[in-house]
């Protein structure tokens, strides 16, 4: 089976075997997951997945366990099953203690039912993805069937409404991560989540508390002592994802857990590209900021120096209707250089009716990219570019950038 | 004189940028030379000062409860506010809401089907209404309240025509308007002669509005121009005539 699909690989893409096996051998995805010494790990919700499991890998192999994880990429069936085959032995064994797996929302309720995981980790509801799952409803309704097929524990976001009513009913061991009081009365509008907690002044903490946010730093609470650890960049929402990864990393090692190390590997961990990293593309340093939903538009846009002179909003055919995105204000944004890629317009007039001024407007998002370049270095600021998944990945092809999102 | 756009509860009626629309009036008034500003409306808020328009987004099923009974704590003052003419503009759910209350006499019902994708429609003015609808609800009208057209494609009020636009019930005999549509999002952006009409209907000074609109202040002529590109575009992928 494993000589099969391996044989189909180089010719199709990363989801070509996944669909093969799947269709010939439906049992071989959860038998593989179910066959880690130390466990399944889910990490799932709308936003942070990919920020999330990669932390929390690093944060459980630097205690010595050998990690299989699933680059961004492939965290849907088809995928998933790709990334399994391609690491498996023949006999369809990895060669790992534990798996620690992201999961789009659907996915992850769906291979509950068959691979139940050790751990789950809840991170959120927000508006996105409309067109596929209709109605937060639905999605706090997938979260709690992972919720409920998870069997040693779940690590929950105490401060997401969605989230906490998805764990309600379920057997397993509870813990959570969210945001301080203080923090949580300034920020947790910012995060954008479909329904947040009320605030009520007698609300305990939670396990691990991120207590505040300072550009790339961050305090955090775990274990009665409140430590200062590096973000993978810059805004709150990176902060709770960290104070996720740290819960789970504690619950899952339990008493091999070490503080030192963990804040030792935080700070070494690198952006992953279009989440702020700055790559130099045609003699320039540019900054990439990929955006997936209102949540992330919102807390990006803060990031973003007011006197950055070339500035690059790109948004493509996975926004099949803008009006998510109108739901998050634009203002004091600084100008934009080029509004681009097949939803240019909408950019535009998001732009217009935000007082944020707009000098050009270009469907064609490679003529887009030349153009912004030929714009040559900044007066001030650095380059930025804000695009959707789909403007990211033409982009990223385009300027010949590395495609693998996850080293 | 400051006209005044009441945003109401943004944090849950504002999934789909709905709440927006009433940033987008007073940007159509701003650049019409008539100074105008938001009034959010929190839960909880009270002793609230007038307002010239009301602007209520979808709602979704989850919070539904909870945001119908913060509404009942603001009733009195908008049926103070329709009572002296302010215009209403509903979206999706919140339909349903204002029905409920009387301040529309149709009814929504929820439907088994759930409606995604374009709804267009043939409006009642120069131009096609066009945007997206996604919800499971249908708006069956009272006699005497009109619809914003019929549709072209999509579901709309479920019975062939879209949205609805009431002068007055029983209930609040009244002049000022309130419309309920399925288009949700930026619906007024997309569709500038809808925000047009809404100014038109429930400010005194209507017919500055329109003699101001057809001088197509700068950047209103770019707001129109972007949103009639768009539509074309869109018209064109759609394959309609």
């Amino acid at each position: 089976m494993r000589a099969v699909a391996r044989a189909r690989k180089p010719g199709g893409g990363a989801a070509i075997p996944g669909v093969v096996v799947n269709k010939l051998a439906p049992t071989f995805l959860p038998r593989t997951l179910s066959g880690f010494r130390d466990g399944l790990v889910v990490v799932t919700g709308t936003a942070g997945k990919s920020t999330t499991t990669r932390i929390l890998a690093a944060l459980v192999a630097a205690h010595g366990k050998s990690v299989f994880t699933n680059p961004s990429t492939a965290n849907i069936a088809q995928g998933l099953t790709s990334a399994v085959i391609a690491a498996s032995t023949l006999t369809g064994k990895i060669d790992a203690d534990i798996a620690i797996l992201e999961m789009d929302e659907g996915h992850a309720a769906k291979l509950g039912q068959l691979a139940k995981p050790d751990y789950s980790v809840l991170l959120n509801v927000c508006v996105d993805q409309v067109d596929r799952f209709f109605d937060p409803a639905q999605v706090t309704s997938m979260l709690e069937s992972v919720a409920k097929a998870t069997t040693k524990s779940i690590i929950y976001n105490r401060d997401d409404a969605s989230v906490v009513s998805a764990v309600t009913d379920s057997a397993a061991g509870l813990s959570s991560f969210g945001m301080g009081k203080k923090l949580f009365e300034r920020e947790a509008e910012n995060l954008s989540y479909v329904s947040t907690r009320t605030i009520e002044s007698t609300y305990p903490d939670p396990d691990t508390c991120l207590e505040s946010v300072d550009a790339r730093t961050a305090r955090i609470r775990f274990d009665g002592r409140s430590r200062e650890v590096a973000l993978p960049s810059v805004g709150v929402h990176y902060g709770v994802d960290v104070a996720a990864a740290i819960q789970a990393a504690r619950v899952i090692l339990g008493s091999d857990f070490d503080d030192e190390r963990a804040v030792a590997v935080l700070a070494s961990i690198d952006p992953v590209f279009g989440r702020g990293e700055v790559v130099n593309v045609r003699g320039h340093d540019v900054n990439f900021i990929l955006v997936q939903n209102p949540p992330s538009l919102k807390l990006n846009i803060r990031t973003i120096s007011p006197d950055t002179d070339h500035l690059m909003i790109a948004v493509g055919t996975d926004v099949r209707d803008y009006s998510y995105l109108w739901s998050t204000q634009l203002r004091g944004l600084p100008r934009v250089s080029i509004a681009a890629g097949l939803q240019a317009r909408d950019v535009a007039l998001h732009c217009l009716y935000n007082d944020v001024a707009v000098d050009r407007i270009e469907t064609d998002l490679h003529r887009a990219l030349d153009e912004f370049f030929a714009l040559g270095e900044p007066r001030h600021g650095m380059k930025t570019v804000i695009f959707s998944a789909d403007s990211m990945r033409r982009t990223r092809r385009y300027l010949g950038l590395p495609e693998q999102e996850v080293a | 004189m400051v006209f005044r756009v009441a945003k109401i509860f943004p944090r849950h009626t504002n999934s789909q940028g709905d709440a927006e629309n009433a940033d987008a009036l007073v940007s159509h008034l701003t650049w019409l030379g008539l100074p105008a500003e938001v009034l959010i409306v929190n839960e909880g808020d009270r002793d609230l000062p007038h307002a010239d328009l009301v602007v209520i987004g979808h709602v979704v099923e989850s919070t539904m409860d909870q945001v119908s009974r913060t509404l009942t704590a603001i009733e009195p003052w908008l049926r103070g506010l329709r009572e002296s003419g302010a215009g209403f503009l509903a979206v999706g759910s919140a339909m349903g809401l204002l029905a409920d209350r009387g301040f529309l006499a149709g009814t929504m019902s929820s439907s088994a089907v759930r409606a995604t994708g374009e709804l267009v429609v043939a409006g009642n003015s120069d131009r096609e209404l066009w945007g997206f609808e996604n919800s499971a609800l249908t708006y069956e009208r009272a006699p005497g309240e009109e619809s914003l057209g019929a549709v072209i494609m999509g579901c709309g009020n479920g019975d062939g025509s879209e949205g609805v636009v009431s002068r007055g019930t029983t209930r609040i005999p009244q002049s000022g308007v309130v419309v309920g549509t399925h288009l949700h999002g930026p619906v007024l952006v997309r569709n500038p002669l809808l925000s047009k009409f809404l100014l038109e209907e429930s400010l005194p000074e209507s017919a500055e509005v329109t003699r101001r609109w057809q001088t197509q202040p700068e950047p209103l002529a770019t707001a129109i121009r972007l949103a009639d590109e768009l539509w074309h575009e869109k018209r064109r992928s759609l394959e309609l005539r």
